[in-house]
C-alpha cells in the first residue's frame, strides 16, 4: 500500500516563501499567504464522518463524492467495486479513509487536488491504454490552451455515469463506448467541451478557459447578468480596454470608451488631477451630479485604486439598469470589479513603468521681452491717449536687442521633464474552494515644476471561500496612502506667476556691493512690483497631503437549496486626510534699489494642520432565486436590504509665529494668535429592493425592478420614496425567421422606463438651525460667541425624481466581425432639488425645494469591427459616439450668473454674453450711432451686437451664445495583434462645447503688467485692420477696462478638440524562449499619452482638455504628455 | 449548518430594527430652534450675532469686495481702481437695476442685517431666565433695534422706497410692496428714540463696542439731518453736546490719524460714538492693504491738492508723491512713486493704517475698527442744522465747527457768514474731515443735489497733477469727463428682486427711470 499525493500547487510554495521573507510585508498579505497555503491540500483539510454498514465500495465512493469534493476514478474491471465492506470513519482524512476502504489490496491511489485516482500497483492507471483492453474504448490527451497536459479532467458518456479522469499526464481512457454516444469533457475554470465519439478512437482535446466567455456576463446592481439577457443600456469595459492605457488615475482610462459618459482632466498636477465625471448630460442644478461609483458592489471612489487591479468597468446608464440603486441613481452607476482569483496555478506577475511626461502646451504668454516692451508702450498710448510717453525708451529697447540685458523665458525657466516610476506585484491563483489575489503597487510621480510632487502605496488583498456546496464567504481589503505636495502658495498663484511674469525680468541677480546672488522679484528697472517666480517656489512653503483610503469588505454566501442564494455584504470605506500647509515669506529683492522686497521672517511663518475624515459603512443583504420551468421559462428573482451611513468630521489648528522654518509641528509655533476648530456630520439611508427577471425561450425578456429609500436627510413622512423600473428586451436572432440568415449572430431590441432619484442636498436640510462659529461672532473687548439665523427651511422637502426612457438596438454580424450597438434616451429629472428663488427682504438664505424641470435628451451609437486574418494577424476597431441635448423645462424666474443664464427652453447654464460682431474700422458708420454704456466707441474697439436695438450696448443686450456642457463625445480604439506584436491606438475627441475666460491672459496687461497672449501680436492696429482682435490696451489702466472689457464671446473659447490619447506597442516573448527559465510570460510595452491634438482655440493659454463645465483656470497646471516604458513579468 | 443561518438572520433582523432610529439625525456643531431661546446665554449669542452682520463689505472693513471707503469713487473725493472691489468704478460711469458690487451687496446684506434683528426680537421674549432681567432685556432690544435703524438709514438713503421689514419672513409672505422713505425714517425715528430711553448713558468706552444712548442719537440727528429737518437735526444734537460724555479726540501728535490707527488706543477713545469692531486674528478685513497698498482708492488731486493751509488733517490722511509709504515697504518700496501699478495719483490713503508695522504674512489683514459715528460729526451736524434752522449761523454754531477746525491747527472759520456760506464751509469740512468714512461725500452730494452740477465737470479718470509742482492739467474737449444722470440720486431696486416679485417692485423702477 503506498500512497501519493500531488498538489498542483506544490513548485509554488517555495518561491512564495521566499517573496514573502525578502518584501516583510503587511501582516495581512502573510495572512493572505498562509491561507492559500491551509487552501492547497483540500484533501488534507476535509475532514469525513460516516458509517457504512455492508455496502459495496461503489456506493461508499459515492457517499464520499456526495459529502465532499472528491471525485473517484478506477476502471472497475480491476477493481471490485461491488466487494461489500463495513466502515466507521471518524473525523479522518481521505487518507486514512482510503487505506481502510482499499486495505492491503495492491492498489494504490494518487490524490489530484480532489480527484483520486486508484491505479494497479505498478502505478499504471486502471483505465490507461497499458490496460487490457475490451470492447470499444477511446483514448487521449487533454490539455490546456497552452499545451500543458491537464490532468483531472472529467469525460463522461453523455447521458450515463460512465466516464473516466485524466491522469497526471492527461491522458485517459474511457471503456465501452458506444457507437453513437457523445463525450463530454469538463474542467473547473474551462468551458464544457462535446465531442461526438463515432468512428475514433483517439479524441486529443484542447479545454479553453471560460474567462474568455467573461465579456458575455457583466455585472449588474447585485448581481450579474448574462450580457445576453440584458435590457437596459449598459456598457462594459474590460481589461482589454483598460490596459491599453497607461494612466495613474483610474477613471481617465474610462473616457472615451462609453458613449454618454463624459470624463475631463481639469489638471494634470499629479494627485490632484480634478476628474470630472457626468453620465448623460448635467442633471440637476444645486446637487451633485457626479455618478454613484461602486467597488464591488459597495460605495467608494475608484480614483484611489491602483488602476491595474480593475478587472472590468460596468457604467449602468438607464433606470432599467440603475433603479435597484434608486435615490443614489440619478446621475447613472458605475460598477467597478476587482481581479480577483481564479482557480489557475499561482501565479506571480511584476510589472514595472518607466514614464516621462511634459506640458501638451505650454503657456502661450509673450516670452521676447522686446516684443513685450514693444506691445507695451503702444498699448499704454491706445489707453491713455496718443501723448503718453512711452515706458519702455527706446534705449530700454536697444539695450534688450544688444544683449546687455538678458530677460527670462518663463516657460523654460520652470517646466522640467520628469521621471514617473511605477512598479506592481500580483500574487493570484487558487483552488476550487479557496482563491486569492493580492499586490502591492507603488507610483512615484514628481511633477513637471519643481516642488509638486505625488507619491502612492496601494496594497490589495482579496480572497474567496468555498466551505462546502452550502457556504462560501470571502473578503477583501485594499488600503492606499497618497502624499503630494505642492507649493505653500497654492499651485494657481505659481502658475499664474509662470505665465504671466514680465520677460523682462531675471530669476536671480547679483548684488554689485556683496556679490551674492539674489533672488529678483518679477521686476526690471522702473517697471512696478511684481512677484518673485523663484521665491514663490523654492520659499514660500509647503502644503502637503496625505490621504488614507481604507476599504475592508466581507461577505457570507448561502445556498440553502438549490438556485436559492442569500448573500450578505458588509463593508466600510473610510478616508482620512492629513493636510498641512506652511507659509512664510522668503527673501527676494528688487534689484533696482537693492532692497528686500520680502522678508523671510519666523515670526510670520504660519502653519494650518487640516484633518478631514469620513467613514461609509454599508451593509447588505440579497436573496436570489432562479429557477427554469420546462426549459423555456426561467426566471431570476431578488429581494434586498441595504443600510448606509455616513459619518465626515473634520478638525483643524493654526499657529502663527515660529522660532525657524525648520521647526514645522503645531507645538512649535506661538500661541499668541493660534485657533482651532472641529465639526461633524452624518448621514444614513436604508433600502428595500426587489428585482424580477423573466424570459421566455431566451428570446423575450422582461426586466422589472422596484426600490424604497429612506434617507435621514429628509423629515419624518417625507424619508421615503420609491423607484420603479421596467425593461423589455427582444432577441431577434432568436426568432425561427431570422435562422436563414446564419451571418446575424445577435439582433437585438430593448427598452426601459423608470424613476431614479436624487437626495444629495445637505445633512439636514430641513432643519431650522443657527450658525455658530466667528463669523456669528463679535468683539466686545473679547470674543463674544454669537448665533445667528440659519437658512430659511422648507420642511417638507422630498425627492429628486428622474424619470428615464431608454430604446436600444444591438446587431452582431459574424460573431464580432461587425457589430452595432445604438441608445436613444429621454431623461427628465423633475421635483429639482434647488434653492428657493427667495425675495432678498427675507433676509436668509434661500431653503431648498423641489422645483423645476430639465431634460437630457441623446443618442449613443456604437460600433465595432474585428477580424482573424490569419493565425497571426488580427485586428480590431471600435468608435463611439454620444451626443446629448440639454434643455431647462421649467424654473422660474431666469437666473443669471457667472457669464451664464438659467432659462426655460434654452440649455441648462447657456453662456449668456454680448455677442462680438467685429472691430470698428475707421469709417465704420456704426461708431456714431451705436453707444456702449452710453459710450461713444472708437476705432479699433469690440463691436457688438445691439439686441434691443435702442442704440446703447448694455447688459440687456447679452444673448445665449454657447454650450457649458460638452454636446458631443467620441473616441475611437483600434488596435491590431501580429504574431507577439500588439498595437493599439485611442482617439478621443470633444465637441459643441465652449469655455469663458477673460482678465488673466486674454485681456492684455492686467494688474499694469502680465505678459499677454502671443495672439494680442495681431492686435487691430490703423494699419492691420482685424476684426477678430481689437486695438491692444492696459487692461487695468485708467480707462482701459471698460471697452473692450465687457463679457462678450469674444472672450469664448471653443473647446472642442481631438485628440490621440493613446498609443501602445507591445511584444510577448516567445514561449519556446521563455521555457527554459522561471517566467511563464514576459511582456514589454511602449506607451505614449497625449500625443497629438487638433483644437479648436487656438487663442486659448491651454489644454481645452483642463475645462470644466465650460470654466477653467487659465493659469492651470497644465495637462500632460507621457512617454513610458513598461515590462510585465510573469512567473 | 441550519443553525448558522438562523443566526445569521436573527443578527439582520436585530440590524433591521436598530437602523430605523439611525434615519433620525441632528446636527451637532449648530444649534437647532427647538432647544434654544431659554437662557441669557442665548440671548447674548444672537445679540453677537446681530452685531456681526455689521461685518459687510461696503459699509464697514470690507474683505476685498469694497469697503466704507470706497465710496469716495463715486463723488469728486476720489477714484476707485478696481471694478472687482464692489464694481464703484463702474457705478461711476452707469447705474443700472443690473449693475453688480455695492449696488446688490448693499441690499442683500442689509436685509441680511435687518432678519437677525427680527428673529432676535421676536423670539427673545421666549426667554424666561430670572438672569434675565427686564431692563437688560430692554437694553438689548434697544441694541437690536438700533441696529435694523442703521441698515434702514443705508437702505432709505441709497434706495429711497423699500420693503420695511419688522418681523421675520416666510415665503408665503415675502413678497412685499416698498414702503415710503417718509414713511419708514418716522418708524425709525420712533425706535431711536425707543433705544434712547432704553440705553445705558454712557460712552462706547465704557460700554466694550455695545450701542449706547448717545449712539442713538447721534443717528437720529444725522437721520434727521439728511432728511431736511434741520430743527430737530439741532435739537437732537445738542442734547449730546449737553450731555458731556464724548468729546474729540485731541491727545497725542496725530490725534486725528491716532482715531483710525487700530484697536489699542481705539477702544479709549471717547470721539468714537458707534463702531464696527475689528481684531486681530479674529475679525480682520483689508482696509489698509486697499487702501494704502493696493491703493484700490485714489484720491482726486483736486481733492487732494487743495487742502485749506495748515489743515494737520492732510498729512494725517494723505501720503503724497515722495512721503514715505508704509504699505509699500514690505515690497521694498518706501516712496510713494508714480509708475505704473503703483497709483494713479501719486497718492496713497494714510487713514486706517494701523501703527503696528505691516506685513505681508497675515495676508494683509487688519483689525481697526470702522468708524460709523464719532463726535465730529455731531458738532458738524448742530453747526449745519442750527444755522439752516434759523436765519444763519449763530455763536454755538460758529463755537461747533470751530472746535472740530482747532483740532486740525486750522484758525476759525470768518466770522459773519451767510446762512450759504456757513452752510458751504460746513460741507467743505466734513469733505476733509469724514474723507474715506461712511460714505459721508456722497450723501452731502446726494442731500443738497450737488451731483449734478459738481461731477460732470470733472475729469474720469482723474488727470494726473504734476507730482512736483502740484499742478492740476485743465480737462480739454476730449476728455472724458465723470458721468451723471439725476436719476442715479435714487438707485434701483436690483434687477434679480423685480423678476421674483415684478407685481410690487417692476413699477418702483420704472417710476425712477430705469
Amino acid at each position: 500500500m503506498k500512497k501519493n499525493r500531488t498538489s498542483l500547487y506544490r513548485e509554488s510554495f517555495i518561491p512564495i516563501r521566499k517573496y514573502l521573507r525578502i518584501m516583510k510585508l503587511t501582516f495581512i498579505l502573510i495572512l493572505l499567504g498562509l491561507m492559500s497555503f491551509a487552501s492547497v491540500t483540500y484533501s488534507q483539510a476535509t475532514r469525513l464522518t460516516f458509517e457504512s454498514k455492508n455496502s459495496t465500495i461503489e456506493s461508499i465512493f459515492k457517499q464520499i463524492e456526495s459529502l465532499s469534493e472528491f471525485k473517484f476514478a478506477y476502471n472497475s474491471t480491476k477493481l471490485d467495486v461491488d466487494k461489500k465492506i463495513s466502515i466507521k470513519v471518524d473525523n479522518q482524512t481521505i487518507d486514512a479513509i482510503l487505506d481502510k476502504i482499499l486495505g492491503s489490496a495492491n492498489f494504490q491511489y494518487q490524490i489530484v487536488d480532489r480527484y483520486i485516482i486508484i491505479t494497479d500497483e505498478n502505478g499504471n492507471d486502471l483505465n490507461s491504454s497499458s490496460l487490457e483492453q475490451s470492447a470499444r474504448k477511446i483514448t487521449g490527451k487533454v490539455s490546456d490552451s497552452s499545451g500543458n497536459p491537464l490532468p483531472g479532467v472529467t469525460i463522461v458518456i453523455k447521458g450515463t455515469t460512465t466516464g473516466s479522469i485524466t491522469d497526471i499526464n492527461g491522458n485517459y481512457l474511457v471503456p465501452n463506448v458506444p457507437e453513437n454516444a457523445t463525450l463530454q469533457f469538463s474542467f473547473v475554470g474551462m468551458k464544457t467541451q462535446e465531442l461526438p465519439a463515432s468512428g475514433k478512437s483517439v479524441i486529443n482535446v484542447t479545454m479553453q478557459d471560460e474567462t474568455i466567455g467573461i465579456e458575455e456576463v457583466v455585472a449588474v446592481g447585485y448581481g450579474k447578468q448574462s450580457r445576453a439577457r440584458i435590457t437596459g443600456a449598459i456598457s462594459d469595459i474590460g481589461s482589454k480596454e483598460l490596459k491599453g492605457r497607461q494612466v495613474r488615475v483610474a477613471s481617465q482610462a474610462l473616457q472615451g470608451q462609453v458613449p454618454g459618459l463624459v470624463i475631463a482632466t481639469t489638471s494634470g498636477q499629479p494627485g490632484s488631477e480634478g476628474i470630472n465625471m457626468k453620465i448623460r448630460g448635467m442633471n440637476s442644478w444645486g446637487t451633485n451630479s457626479t455618478p454613484l461609483i461602486l467597488i464591488d458592489g459597495v460605495p467608494g471612489d475608484m480614483d484611489n485604486l491602483d488602476p491595474d487591479i480593475i478587472e472590468h468597468v460596468t457604467v449602468l446608464k438607464d433606470a432599467s439598469s440603475a433603479a435597484i440603486y434608486g435615490a443614489r441613481a440619478a446621475n447613472g452607476v458605475i460598477l467597478v470589479t476587482t481581479k480577483r482569483g481564479s482557480t489557475n496555478k499561482i501565479q506571480i506577475s511584476y510589472n514595472s513603468v518607466f514614464s516621462t511626461q511634459s506640458p501638451t502646451m505650454k503657456f502661450r504668454s509673450i516670452q521676447d521681452p522686446v516684443e513685450y516692451m514693444n506691445l507695451y508702450n503702444t498699448a499704454l498710448k491706445n489707453t491713455l491717449g496718443a501723448g503718453t510717453k512711452d515706458f519702455y525708451t527706446a534705449d530700454d529697447i536697444a539695450k534688450f536687442q544688444d544683449g546687455t540685458f538678458k530677460g527670462t523665458n518663463w516657460n523654460d525657466y520652470i517646466f522640467k521633464t520628469n521621471l514617473v516610476q511605477e512598479h506592481r506585484l500580483n500574487l493570484s491563483g487558487g483552488t476550487e474552494n479557496v482563491k486569492f489575489s493580492t499586490g502591492i503597487s507603488y507610483l512615484d510621480q514628481p511633477g513637471i515644476v519643481k516642488h509638486f510632487d505625488y507619491n502612492r502605496f496601494t496594497y490589495f488583498g482579496n480572497f474567496d471561500l468555498t466551505a462546502s456546496k452550502f457556504i462560501s464567504a470571502g473578503g477583501q481589503m485594499s488600503f492606499t496612502r497618497g502624499n503630494m505636495e505642492e507649493p505653500g502658495q497654492t499651485p494657481i498663484r505659481t502658475m499664474l506667476l509662470s505665465m504671466v511674469t514680465r520677460p523682462t525680468a531675471n530669476p536671480t541677480y547679483v548684488d554689485p556691493v556683496s556679490g551674492q546672488t539674489k533672488y529678483m522679484n518679477g521686476r526690471w528697472n522702473k517697471e512696478s512690483l511684481w512677484g518673485s517666480l523663484p521665491a514663490f517656489l523654492d520659499g514660500s512653503g509647503t502644503r502637503t497631503n496625505m490621504t488614507d483610503i481604507l476599504n475592508l469588505q466581507a461577505y457570507i454566501k448561502v445556498t440553502p437549496i438549490e438556485g436559492l442564494e442569500w448573500e450578505t455584504k458588509i463593508a466600510t470605506f473610510y478616508t482620512h486626510n492629513y493636510d498641512k500647509l506652511t507659509v512664510y515669506d522668503e527673501d527676494a529683492w528688487s534689484q533696482v534699489e537693492n532692497v528686500r522686497v520680502s522678508t523671510y521672517n519666523p515670526a510670520n511663518m504660519s502653519l494650518r494642520i487640516n484633518q478631514p475624515w469620513n467613514q461609509l459603512n454599508t451593509l447588505y443583504s440579497t436573496l436570489t432565486y432562479t429557477k427554469s420551468i420546462a426549459d423555456k421559462h426561467s426566471f431570476n428573482l431578488m429581494a434586498g436590504y441595504e443600510f448606509d451611513d455616513n459619518k465626515n468630521q473634520s478638525m483643524d489648528a493654526y499657529r502663527l509665529g515660529f522660532p525657524s522654518k525648520d521647526l514645522q509641528e503645531l507645538n512649535a509655533g506661538s500661541t499668541a494668535s493660534w485657533t482651532n476648530g472641529g465639526t461633524s456630520s452624518e448621514w444614513a439611508i436604508q433600502s428595500f429592493f426587489g428585482r424580477l427577471h423573466y424570459d421566455f425561450n431566451e428570446k423575450y425578456l422582461v426586466d422589472g425592478t422596484i426600490r424604497n429609500d429612506q434617507s435621514s436627510r429628509f423629515k419624518k413622512g417625507f424619508k421615503a420614496a420609491v423607484f420603479p423600473s421596467v425593461g423589455l428586451g427582444w432577441l431577434i436572432s432568436k426568432e425561427n425567421f431570422m435562422k436563414n440568415i446564419p451571418w446575424i449572430s445577435n439582433m437585438k431590441l430593448r427598452a426601459s422606463w423608470g424613476k431614479l432619484g436624487n437626495q444629495d442636498i445637505g445633512n439636514y436640510p430641513y432643519q431650522s438651525t443657527y450658525n455658530l462659529g466667528t463669523s456669528s461672532s463679535y468683539w466686545f473687548g473679547g470674543i463674544s460667541t454669537g448665533a445667528v439665523p440659519g437658512p430659511l427651511v422648507n420642511e417638507n422637502l422630498s425627492w429628486e425624481t428622474t424619470t428615464v426612457k431608454n430604446i436600444g438596438f444591438d446587431l452582431d454580424i459574424k460573431k464580432g466581425l461587425f457589430s452595432l450597438s445604438a441608445e436613444y434616451y429621454n431623461k427628465l429629472t423633475s421635483d429639482i432639488l434647488r434653492g428657493a428663488q427667495v425675495m432678498g427682504a427675507v433676509g436668509l438664505s434661500a431653503p431648498t425645494i423641489n422645483n423645476g424641470e430639465l431634460q437630457n435628451m441623446g443618442v449613443e451609437l456604437v460600433l465595432g469591427h474585428k477580424k482573424q486574418i490569419n493565425d497571426r494577424l488580427n485586428y480590431w476597431v471600435n468608435a463611439n459616439i454620444g451626443i446629448n441635448k440639454n434643455k431647462v423645462v421649467s424654473f422660474g424666474k431666469n437666473e443669471i450668473g457667472n457669464n451664464s443664464i438659467i432659462m426655460e427652453g434654452e440649455e441648462y447654464r447657456a453662456w449668456y454674453l454680448l455677442q462680438m460682431t467685429g472691430i470698428y474700422q475707421e469709417n465704420d458708420p456704426d461708431l456714431q450711432k451705436l453707444k456702449v454704456d452710453g459710450k461713444t466707441q472708437r476705432p479699433g474697439q469690440i463691436k457688438y451686437e445691439d439686441v434691443n436695438g435702442d442704440g446703447n450696448i448694455t447688459s440687456a443686450d447679452r444673448q445665449v451664445v454657447g454650450h457649458k456642457f460638452p454636446e458631443t463625445t467620441f473616441g475611437i480604439n483600434l488596435g491590431a495583434q501580429y504574431g507577439n506584436f500588439d498595437f493599439s491606438a485611442f482617439i478621443y475627441g470633444v465637441e459643441g462645447f465652449d469655455g469663458y475666460q477673460q482678465y488673466h491672459g486674454y485681456e492684455p496687461f492686467a494688474q499694469l503688467a502680465e505678459s499677454p497672449n502671443v495672439a494680442w501680436k495681431n492686435a487691430w492696429t490703423p494699419e492691420n485692420k482685424s476684426n477678430s482682435w481689437p486695438q491692444i490696451y492696459v487692461v487695468d489702466a485708467a480707462g482701459g477696462n471698460w471697452y473692450n472689457s465687457h463679457p462678450s464671446t469674444f472672450f469664448l473659447q471653443d473647446l472642442s478638440y481631438i485628440r490621440l490619447k493613446n498609443i501602445q506597442i507591445g511584444y510577448n516573448f516567445p514561449a519556446s524562449l521563455l521555457r527554459s527559465t522561471p517566467v511563464s510570460s514576459a511582456r514589454i510595452y511602449f506607451s505614449g499619452e497625449n500625443l497629438l491634438s487638433v483644437y479648436n482655440n487656438k487663442n486659448s493659454f491651454v489644454d481645452p482638455e483642463t475645462a470644466q463645465d465650460g470654466s477653467w483656470s487659465n493659469y492651470q497646471y497644465p495637462q500632460l504628455k507621457t512617454y513610458s516604458f513598461g515590462l510585465t513579468v510573469k512567473f | 449548518m441550519k443553525k448558522n443561518i438562523i443566526l445569521l438572520m436573527s443578527v439582520l433582523a436585530f440590524l433591521l430594527i436598530s437602523c430605523q432610529d439611525q434615519l433620525d439625525l441632528n446636527p451637532t456643531d449648530k444649534l437647532s430652534t427647538g432647544t434654544f431661546w431659554k437662557t441669557k446665554a442665548d440671548a447674548d449669542m444672537t445679540l453677537a450675532g446681530v452685531y456681526s452682520k455689521l461685518r459687510l463689505d461696503h459699509i464697514a472693513g470690507g474683505t476685498g469686495g469694497g469697503s466704507t471707503s470706497h465710496w469716495e469713487g463715486l463723488t469728486d473725493n476720489g477714484y476707485c481702481t478696481y471694478s472687482w472691489e464692489g464694481g464703484y468704478s463702474n457705478l461711476a460711469r452707469n447705474i443700472t437695476p443690473l449693475s453688480s458690487g455695492v449696488l446688490q451687496d448693499l441690499y442683500y446684506g442689509a436685509y441680511r442685517g435687518i432678519a437677525a434683528v427680527n428673529d432676535f426680537l421676536n423670539n427673545v421674549d421666549n426667554i424666561s431666565d430670572p438672569a434675565f432681567t427686564a431692563s437688560t432685556k430692554a437694553q438689548y432690544k434697544a441694541e437690536a433695534k438700533f441696529i435694523r435703524v442703521y441698515w434702514y438709514y443705508w437702505l432709505t438713503q441709497c434706495y429711497q422706497d423699500v420693503p420695511y421689514v419688522d418681523t421675520p419672513l416666510k415665503i408665503e409672505t415675502m413678497k412685499m410692496p416698498v414702503t415710503k422713505k417718509a414713511d419708514i425714517v418716522a418708524k425709525l425715528l420712533s425706535d431711536l428714540d425707543d433705544c434712547i430711553a432704553n440705553l445705558p448713558d454712557i460712552t462706547n468706552v465704557e460700554s466694550n463696542g455695545h450701542i449706547v444712548k448717545g449712539s442713538a442719537q447721534a443717528l437720529k440727528a444725522r437721520i434727521q439731518l439728511f432728511n431736511g429737518d434741520f430743527a430737530g437735526a439741532a435739537v437732537t444734537a445738542k442734547a449730546i453736546i449737553e450731555g458731556s460724555k464724548f468729546s474729540l479726540n485731541t491727545t497725542g501728535n496725530t490725534p486725528y490719524a491716532d482715531l483710525f490707527a487700530g484697536d489699542m488706543p481705539q477702544a479709549s477713545y471717547s470721539e468714537i460714538m458707534f463702531s464696527t469692531r475689528y481684531q486681530v486674528p479674529n475679525f480682520t478685513h483689508l482696509q489698509e492693504m486697499q487702501l494704502n497698498g493696493w491703493l484700490s482708492v485714489n484720491p482726486r488731486p483736486e481733492f487732494a491738492l487743495h487742502y485749506q493751509a495748515g489743515d494737520a488733517r492732510k498729512a494725517q490722511t494723505i501720503a503724497y508723491f515722495g512721503d514715505d509709504w508704509k504699505v509699500g515697504a514690505i515690497w521694498g518700496i518706501t516712496k510713494v512713486n508714480a509708475s505704473p501699478g503703483s497709483t494713479i495719483s501719486g497718492m496713497a490713503i494714510n487713514k486706517y493704517c494701523m501703527k503696528r508695522a505691516y506685513t505681508n504674512a497675515d495676508d494683509g489683514r487688519e483689525g481697526a475698527h470702522i468708524i460709523h459715528i464719532r463726535y465730529a460729526e455731531v458738532l458738524l451736524i448742530y453747526a449745519e442744522a442750527k444755522s439752516q434752522s434759523s436765519g444763519g449761523p449763530d455763536a454755538s454754531a460758529y463755537n461747533a465747527i470751530n472746535q472740530v477746525r482747532h483740532r486740525s491747527q486750522l484758525p476759525d472759520l470768518t466770522a459773519g457768514l451767510t446762512k450759504e456760506q456757513f452752510r458751504d464751509s460746513v460741507l467743505r469740512d466734513r469733505r476733509y474731515e469724514f474723507f474715506a468714512e461712511e460714505a459721508m461725500r456722497y450723501m452731502d452730494l446726494k442731500r443738497y443735489k450737488l451731483a449734478g452740477t459738481l461731477l460732470p465737470k470733472i475729469p474720469y479718470p482723474p488727470l494726473q497733477a504734476d507730482l512736483i509742482t502740484g499742478i492740476i492739467p485743465s480737462p480739454n474737449a476730449s476728455t472724458p469727463m465723470m458721468l451723471w444722470d439725476d436719476k442715479w440720486y435714487v438707485w434701483p431696486i436690483p434687477q434679480g428682486e423685480v423678476d421674483k416679485d415684478p407685481d410690487n417692485l417692476a413699477q418702483v423702477n420704472t417710476s425712477r427711470g430705469y
